[in-house]
């Protein structure tokens, strides 16, 4: 499904990515996690092309984005990419302006060029599945922050994507609300989904993933399975990041 | 004060052309600067000095200077405007100056996730502009704009040195013909007023209604 090779991504100077390469299977969940500034989300922001990168290319489905190509058919990859990938933002990010079951159309009608009532009949079954039928008319600002990022959720899975990018889905969220977020990734997770979820939740990463990508320093220090990663860490710098947030 | 009344179809007539300068210039205005924002931040980069420089001008020089220029000075080269249609082209594109950075100040007020959301689900930029950014931008545009609007309704008073018989001009002719002013000058700032505060009214209402989410 995904097919990395080579990836760096520098920011001016500073070299963030630095020649990740890495295979994803269709269907697997991996959590990537890692300390803060470790490039977590720049590695995800690059597979659905909202970094250009700096060397190396992403596959994703057979689209490929080629550093070395020219900007433009760059470009054209990456929408092909994005229109099969949905993404789930920390800060949410659904348009303020339109109610719920709008932000969760919007896509359907602009992307799919398809008529209104097929694509409210998709997003009022999609609200149902996130539990929130009842609020398909609310505002954004209406909902509380779960609420919110359920909705976003059910937006990106209105495109029918066969991956999902989710840069921690529940940072922003009081605790008491990353309980109904994460069941509903569970469920997708449960249904098949591929998932690359970036998080802070370790009890959900080794519940739910199949994989744990552990990142330091812009690279992948360590890709094993959850049970292997929590219990046994191979590296000095894995063992001192889950000393570190264990204490919380 | 009896000069005033008898003469108040010619001062309202005044009046109706001073609104019609306004909403005209405004409407292409409101044109103009939408698209010279949208050149300011997504052109490349010579639509962008383009863009710039015409701000930049329109903003530095006097608006009476541009209104002559577009009536008097373009003559030279052949190009002759009737006063008002004079009035129309000098006030629209200085209006779109101002209007831009209006815009311009607005679509950079929108976060940033905002757009990278509407790209994530496989808009174009271009449809992320026009489907997400600009529809909340305009929002945040409209106090700038209502400004702009009510600065617009008092500088059509410059355009009756090009002998356009609005407001200002009205009570001009007025005066010369009567050789009193303050009745005359009186009675045309109370209507300029009345029209600001009108203008301004409205504009509340509107950023109320659309400020329900
Ligand atoms: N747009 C940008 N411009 C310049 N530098 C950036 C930009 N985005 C990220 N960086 C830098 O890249 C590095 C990695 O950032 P990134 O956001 O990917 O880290 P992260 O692992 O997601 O961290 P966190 O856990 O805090 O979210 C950091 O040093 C950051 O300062
Ligand atoms: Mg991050």
């Amino acid at each position: 499904m995904i097919d990395i090779n080579q990836l760096q991504k520098n920011f001016g100077a500073n070299e963030v990515l630095k020649n990740i390469s890495i295979s994803i299977p269709a269907h697997q969940v991996v959590a990537v996690v890692g300390p803060s500034g470790s490039g977590k989300s720049t590695f995800l922001r690059c597979i659905n092309g909202l970094e250009t990168i700096t060397g190396g290319t992403i596959t994703v489905n057979s689209h490929v984005i080629n550093a070395q190509s020219p900007r433009k058919v760059q470009l054209k990859e990456i929408h092909s990419i994005r229109q099969e990938t949905g993404m789930v933002f920390q800060q949410f990010n659904l348009y303020p302006h339109k109610t719920v079951v709008e932000n969760v159309m919007e896509a359907l009608l602009v992307v799919k060029k398809m008529n209104k009532e097929d694509a409210y009949k998709i997003s009022s079954d999609l609200l149902a599945k996130v539990g929130l039928a009842e609020k398909e008319k609310s505002f954004p600002s209406q909902l509380s922050g779960g609420q919110q990022q359920r909705v976003a959720i059910a937006r990106a899975l209105a495109m029918e994507p066969k991956l999902m990018l989710f840069d921690e889905p529940t940072s922003a969220l009081d605790p008491e609300l990353v309980g109904e977020v994460l069941k509903v990734m569970k469920d997708l997770a449960e249904d098949g989904m591929t998932m690359v979820i970036v998080t802070h939740e370790m009890k959900f990463a080794k519940e739910v993933a199949d994989r744990i990508l552990f990142m330091a320093d812009g690279v992948i220090v360590e890709d094993a399975k959850p049970t292997a990663f929590f219990e046994n860490p191979q590296t000095e710098r894995a063992r001192k990041f889950l000393r570190q947030v264990s204490e919380f | 004060m009896d000069l005033v009344i008898e003469n108040l179809s010619f001062l309202l007539k005044g009046a109706y052309y001073t609104l019609l300068i306004t909403v005209v210039s405004m409407f292409f205005g409101l044109i103009i600067g939408l698209f010279t924002a949208i050149a300011r931040i997504k052109g490349n980069r010579v639509l962008r000095m383009i863009a710039k420089a015409y701000v930049s001008i329109i903003r530095g020089t006097p608006p009476l200077v541009q209104i002559v220029i577009v009536y008097y000075g373009l003559v030279d080269y052949g190009i002759e405007f009737g006063p008002l249609t004079a009035a129309y082209i000098a006030l629209s594109i200085n209006i779109g100056a101002y209007v831009s950075e209006a815009f311009r100040g607005a679509i950079q007020s929108v976060p940033r996730g905002q757009t990278e959301a509407a790209l994530a689900t496989g808009m174009t930029e271009r449809q992320a502009m026009s489907r997400i950014i600009i529809p909340q931008a305009i929002r945040y545009a409209i106090p700038p704009l209502g400004n702009t609007f009510v600065g617009m309704l008092k500088e059509t008073s410059l355009v009756s040195v090009i002998a356009v018989t609005e407001l200002m001009r009205s009570a001009q002719l007025l005066v010369s013909q009567y050789y009193v002013y303050m009745p005359f000058y009186l009675a045309i700032a109370v209507m300029y007023w009345l029209m600001s505060t009108f203008f301004t009214f409205i504009l509340h209402k509107i950023e109320k209604r659309l400020s329900v989410y």
